[in-house]
């Protein structure tokens, strides 16, 4: 089963008096349980095509259905709600919030949807944190970690709701080669453990080793899948 | 803790320093609005209890008479029964005779206007004394002894100015309600200062000298001054019960001629109620003319017949007084009338310009109930008093009296009147210190408008990306708006309440120095001091206002926050 389809997607951004053509046109689709990356030279469009798989970017053209859901017929606070309950994010640049330490950070999602009872959110949130191996660190501010322990706070932050799928746009770009290494690890094992669809872009050919499909943009188009 | 409230509070505490300085000008601004409220408040307190209850009293049943500058209520006991029986105990404190005169007083070579102001002192309340003067020389004790003829408390700026020490006599002429000079030796007991340097020329004096020095009878009284408990809320309340409860009835009093009873009935000296009278009033012999004159006397034809009494004959009518035995008064009979209403039985028909003065002085016993007032003719009738209308404010008050005196008429009058309309104009101070409250919070909300507003702005431009991430991960429009509102609101009710405790210290401090001011501005202070007066509900309702400006300012850029798109956000470098 698929859990995204995409057809014939395009976007592009007015610059100044011209237009760039990020994406020209990208049909693909994910099935459940995969182990995506999306690779291509930098400018090539692969920020672009995950925010809008992501649902915080909206397409020019085309079409984008996750979980058989069409996301243009969707209005903002049903897709915010479908991005909390659905979508786990993974950035580059971590992007955790810097005045809630670990633990808090992980909560953040669960807390956002309203529903779960406090004993379901600590369970979930410890074993994701156990997890990514941060028990020992979970009072602790983003500030006072180190670039990788970050990144795996982040990992467990999109995983801990149980979304569909996870989205992590150069998830190690910022990390050394080894620290790189072992977060990819963590992704592969927690997508196996936790039947999760994961999709990260990158262009370090290193990453590649550990995908499971891959698929290549160029120029905003699809040039080849493996 | 909700997400939102923790993250905004968490937010706030990242103590960054445009926070910090927004909080201490908001709470710098909180402070100015509670030294300032509070301000107004104690001056209106000092006004309105050291100033204008003394001066104007809480609710006055005010007695005139003709243009004469006394008060006088010629039956005090019966007024002081109406004004019991109204008030409830729990809100009536006491009623006090407004006893007070100006006069000239002479010490030791030196003269001065003083007021001598009678002020009526149990033996068993001499804790009064030291509540309300602090004594400098002298003893209270005296204030009872019947040794002097008349003991005072002197200020001691009117000691010095008079020349006198304690035990000295004041030399003292002074204008009484019966219209002599009366001259007198007064005995300082005490030189003594109360808290208001207002009282400075006063003389005190137990209340019954006075009133015997001025020449009031003893059953007589002059304005009785109603304390109250709570005068701003029940003073009006109270003055129109008052004013209802003392409509005047017609006067009819029981006496007689010779063996026989009859009835006294005055008509008004008045052009229109003579009219309506004589449609009911028919003159069978006499002297039409003199007998609706200015000292008019009419007897009705049943009461001549009764009588054997023709007109320009003598007669002597006499009725039972409250306090001074029996009164006889001689008229001569200008008319006999016939009337077919109950004057036309054994009544006494005189004008009420000839016997306004003889019933003043001597109280009949009783009043009888002639005609109830829905009677047409009650409107032409004398009243035992003339209840004057209430007056809206000072001016309006003085316009009233003034017409007043203007009046030749000798009937008495009386008036209720509240500090609201006698002290109006010192009470519109009020309005002006509000005014001054006002200006705090208008600062303030200055301070808030621009800076929440800039503070703002630069938070959301500094957490653009988390604002991004918050919004991807899957938080709603309204909680990122709320976050900053909520943060606003923190910063704002904090800095507020660290206002609110700094005002406080700060009215302590200002509180407790003293000043030697003799000026005009002393008025105002209480023992030396400026007062302050903590108004909670009223400093409660700026704060609640003041997070509502907060809310309503921050409302606008954090639903720009809100409304930012997530990748624009999330692209965001700084
Ligand atoms: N907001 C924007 N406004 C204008 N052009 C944009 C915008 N975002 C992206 N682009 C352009 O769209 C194209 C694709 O950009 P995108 O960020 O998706 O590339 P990328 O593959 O993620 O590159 P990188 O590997 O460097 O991150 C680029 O040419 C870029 O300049
Ligand atoms: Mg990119």
């Amino acid at each position: 089963m698929n859990v995204i389809e995409v057809q014939g997607l395009k976007k592009d951004y007015p610059l100044g008096k011209t237009i760039v053509h990020a994406l020209r046109g990208i049909d693909f689709s994910v099935e459940e349980g995969a182990f995506l990356s999306i690779v291509g030279p930098s400018g090539s469009g692969k920020t672009t095509l995950l925010n809008i798989i992501g649902c915080i970017d909206h397409p020019t053209a085309g079409r984008v259905r996750i979980h058989d859901q069409e996301i243009s017929e969707l209005n903002d606070k049903q897709i915010t709600d479908l991005r909390l309950h659905r979508i786990g994010f993974i950035f580059q640049s971590f992007n955790l919030i810097p005045v809630l330490n670990v633990w808090e950070n992980v909560e953040f999602p669960l807390l956002l949807m309203k529903d779960k009872r406090k004993e379901e959110i600590a369970a979930r949130v410890e074993r994701l944190i156990r997890a990514v191996g941060l028990l020992d660190y979970m009072a602790h501010k983003p500030a006072e970690l180190s670039g990788g322990q970050r990144q795996r706070v982040a990992i467990a932050r999109a995983l801990v709701g149980n979304p569909d799928i996870v989205l992590a746009d150069e998830p190690t770009a910022n990390l050394d080669s080894e620290t790189s290494e072992s977060i990819l690890k963590l992704m592969r094992e927690l997508n196996e453990a936790e039947r999760t669809t994961f999709i990260f872009s990158t262009h370090d050919p290193e990453v590649l080793k550990y995908a499971g499909k891959i698929v290549k943009i160029k120029d905003g188009m699809i040039v080849g899948q493996e | 803790m909700g997400l939102v409230t923790r993250l905004s509070w968490r937010n706030l505490v990242r103590q960054k320093k445009r926070n910090l300085f927004l909080g201490i000008c908001i709470g710098f601004g909180m402070m100015i609005l509670v030294v300032a409220n509070s301000f107004s408040h104690g001056m209106v307190d000092v006004l309105i209890n050291e100033v204008v209850s003394y001066a104007f009293g809480h609710l006055v049943v005010d007695g005139t008479q003709g243009n004469s500058y006394f008060t006088m209520i010629r039956d005090k006991e019966r007024i002081v029964k109406i004004i019991e029986e109204n008030i409830k105990p729990e809100d009536l404190l006491e009623i006090n005779e407004n006893l007070g005169m100006m006069g000239r007083a002479v010490g030791n070579g030196e003269a001065d206007n003083v007021v001598v102001v009678g002020v009526t002192i149990e033996e068993d309340e001499k804790y009064f004394f030291n509540d309300f003067f602090t004594l400098l020389d002298g003893n209270f004790d005296d204030y009872f002894s019947t040794d002097y003829e008349y003991p005072v408390i002197v200020s001691s700026a009117m000691a010095k100015s008079l020349n006198v020490k304690v035990h000295d006599t004041i030399k003292i002429r002074i204008p009484m309600v019966t219209g002599q000079i009366q001259a007198a030796k007064l005995t300082v007991i005490a030189i003594a200062d109360a808290s208001n340097t207002f009282m400075n020329m006063v003389l005190f004096m137990q209340g019954y000298r006075v009133k015997e020095l001025l020449g009031y009878k003893p059953w007589e009284s002059a304005s009785l001054q109603v304390t109250l408990r709570d005068p701003l809320k029940t003073a009006k309340y109270y003055a129109d019960i008052l004013h209802e409860k003392l409509k005047p009835g017609v006067i009819c009093v029981a006496g007689k001629i010779g063996r026989a009873d009859c009835q006294l009935v005055a008509f008004k000296h008045h052009d229109q109620a003579k009219e309506a009278l004589r449609a009911e009033v028919t003159i069978v012999a006499g002297d039409p003319e003199k007998a609706w004159e200015k000292r008019g006397v009419m007897v009705s034809k049943a009461l001549a017949q009764k009588l054997g009494l023709k007109a320009g004959d003598k007669f002597n009518y006499s009725y039972q007084t409250k306090f001074r035995g029996i009164y006889e008064e001689e008229f001569t009979v200008d008319a006999i009338y016939d009337s077919r209403t109950k004057l036309g039985a054994d009544v006494l028909l005189v004008n009420e310009e000839r016997i306004h003065d003889i019933l003043n002085t001597y109280l009949p016993a009783e009043f009888q109930e002639f005609l109830a007032e829905d009677d047409p003719l009650y409107t032409a009738l004398a009243t035992e008093w003339k209840l004057l209308r209430r007056s809206k404010d000072s001016q309006e008050l003085e316009k009233l009296y003034k017409n007043e005196r203007k009046n030749k008429s000798t009937q008495s009058r009386l008036n209720i009147i509240t500090m609201y309309e006698g002290a109006s104009d010192i009470l519109k101070l009020e309005a002006v210190l509000n005014l001054l409250t006002m200006n705090a919070v208008l600062i303030l909300f200055f301070i808030i408008l621009i800076g929440v507003v800039n503070t703002l702005r630069m938070t959301i431009k500094e957490r653009t990306r988390e604002i991004g991430t918050i919004r991807a991960i899957g938080m709603q429009k309204r909680d990122v708006r709320n976050v900053f509102i909520m943060e606003t609101l923190f910063l704002t009710a904090l800095s507020c309440i660290a206002g609110v405790t700094l005002g406080i210290v700060v009215i302590k401090v200002l509180g407790a120095f003293t000043f030697n001011s003799t000026g005009a501005l002393s008025i105002i202070l209480k023992d030396g001091r400026l007062v302050f007066k903590l108004a909670p509900l009223s400093i409660l309702g700026n704060f609640l206002l003041i997070l509502v400006i907060a809310c309503v300012t921050a409302y606008f850029p954090a639903r720009h926050a809100a409304n930012l798109s997530a990748v624009e956000a999330l692209r965001h470098y700084e």
